[in-house]
């Protein structure tokens, strides 16, 4: 590794008692920044997405989280920056789902789609979105961050600054709540399907 | 016991939600957006950078300024002269020139009284030497005594003057100015 560039990343890596102990240059900021960016976007736009915000409402939040990440990058460690990510993204995600209409947390209140259509992918989006907006926030984060995006229990304790067996609890109550919620849904397709 | 970490919902209905939710990809252009964001926002960081290194030395430069106008005025204030008494009302003696009445002023402000008699009326002269500052009115309603005048609540009229424009009462006038 260059000397450049090496002292570039101890500067990056450098903490005392969590603290840095130089700040990075403009220039490293930027870097580190977009290379955030590259790496967590998609992730950050699922999690936010599944929390129940539309794609514009989902590109606001993304971009309040990145700056407050450009205020704070000096005091994320480089190892857990998705971790930071996601918890500004659950904050802000979570403040922005509270400014849309409530939604019942019974059974769908909108026509079920038939089954047919369900081949298409966006509308199984749509279903899914609402299936997720009528459970509460704390499964619903801890269900999407495990299952959708696929990070681990103790990636998920981290990021939502929650111990592992408050993670593992919450996920054993959201599986139930979603497969329940799944099955009044197929329930109500069958009705229809019986009715025809 | 932990869930198991390769869960899969119970019905095919909810692992087909379950799928279009992890195929979900960002739109078009929301990656670029986002950098977009970044570039922008170090960019109006990097803009008023120059402004700020200009208050650097433009600030303290400043301060400098403004200490060195008032160490000037202070050093006036203190080194002033001291101001002439009003001129007389009376009409029928002639108005002293500035240069003589700041000279006798100077002069009696600098010595002491000439005797015990004259101190009583020289002590008003004397006084314009620690005059306070312009705009001050003493009070003349009730209560307040000027001090070393012994009149309590009244301005002392201005004392008469000779030609050469000294107090009528300077004992030194006849020495220094040789018209009485």
């Amino acid at each position: 590794m260059p000397p450049s560039e090496l002292a570039a990343a101890s500067r990056a890596t450098c903490l005392h008692r969590g603290k840095p102990l130089a700040r990075l240059s403009d220039t490293d900021q930027k870097r580190r920044l977009r290379g955030m960016v590259v790496q967590h976007h998609a992730t950050l736009w699922g999690f936010l997405r599944r929390l129940g915000l539309d794609d514009s409402d989902a590109d606001d939040a993304i971009q309040e989280v990145l700056l407050v990440a450009m205020r704070k990058l000096d005091d994320i460690d480089p190892r857990f920056e998705r971790g930071f990510l996601l918890r500004t993204a659950y904050r802000v995600g979570c403040r922005l789902r509270a400014r849309r209409p409530q939604v019942g947390t019974d059974g769908l209140a909108d026509p079920v789609p038939h089954p047919d259509v369900l081949v298409d992918q966006k509308r199984a989006r749509e279903l899914l979105d609402e299936i997720l907006a009528r459970m509460s926030e704390q499964l619903c984060a801890v269900f999407v961050l495990h299952d959708i995006v696929r990070l681990t229990m103790a990636e998920i304790a981290e990021a939502l600054d929650l111990k592992p067996g408050t993670v593992a609890s919450r996920l054993r109550r959201a599986r139930a709540d979603f497969d329940q919620r799944v099955a009044r849904v197929e329930a109500s397709m069958n009705r229809r399907e019986v009715g025809r | 016991m932990s869930p198991d970490p390769s869960f899969e919902p119970k019905s095919e209905l909810g692992r087909q939600l379950l799928k279009a939710g992890r195929d979900d990809e960002p739109p078009e252009g929301a990656t670029d957006r986002a950098l977009e964001l970044v570039e922008s926002t170090f960019a109006a960081e990097e803009a008023p950078a120059p402004k700020r290194r200009w208050a650097l030395w433009a600030l303290p430069a400043a301060a400098v300024v403004v200490g060195v106008v008032v160490v000037a005025q202070l050093r006036e204030s203190s080194t002033e002269q001291p101001v002439a008494e009003p001129v007389p009302t009376s009409t029928a003696d002639p108005a002293p020139t500035a240069t003589a009445t700041a000279a006798a002023t100077a002069k009696v402000a600098t010595r002491p009284p000439a005797s015990a008699s004259a101190s009583a009326s020289a002590s008003a002269t004397v006084k314009v030497a620690t005059r306070p500052p312009k705009g001050y009115r003493p009070k003349t309603s009730s209560g307040g005594k000027t001090a070393g005048t012994g009149s309590a609540g009244k301005t002392k009229p201005p004392p008469a003057k000779g030609a050469c424009g000294c107090a009528a009462e300077d004992l030194m006038c006849q020495m220094r100015c040789g018209q009485k």
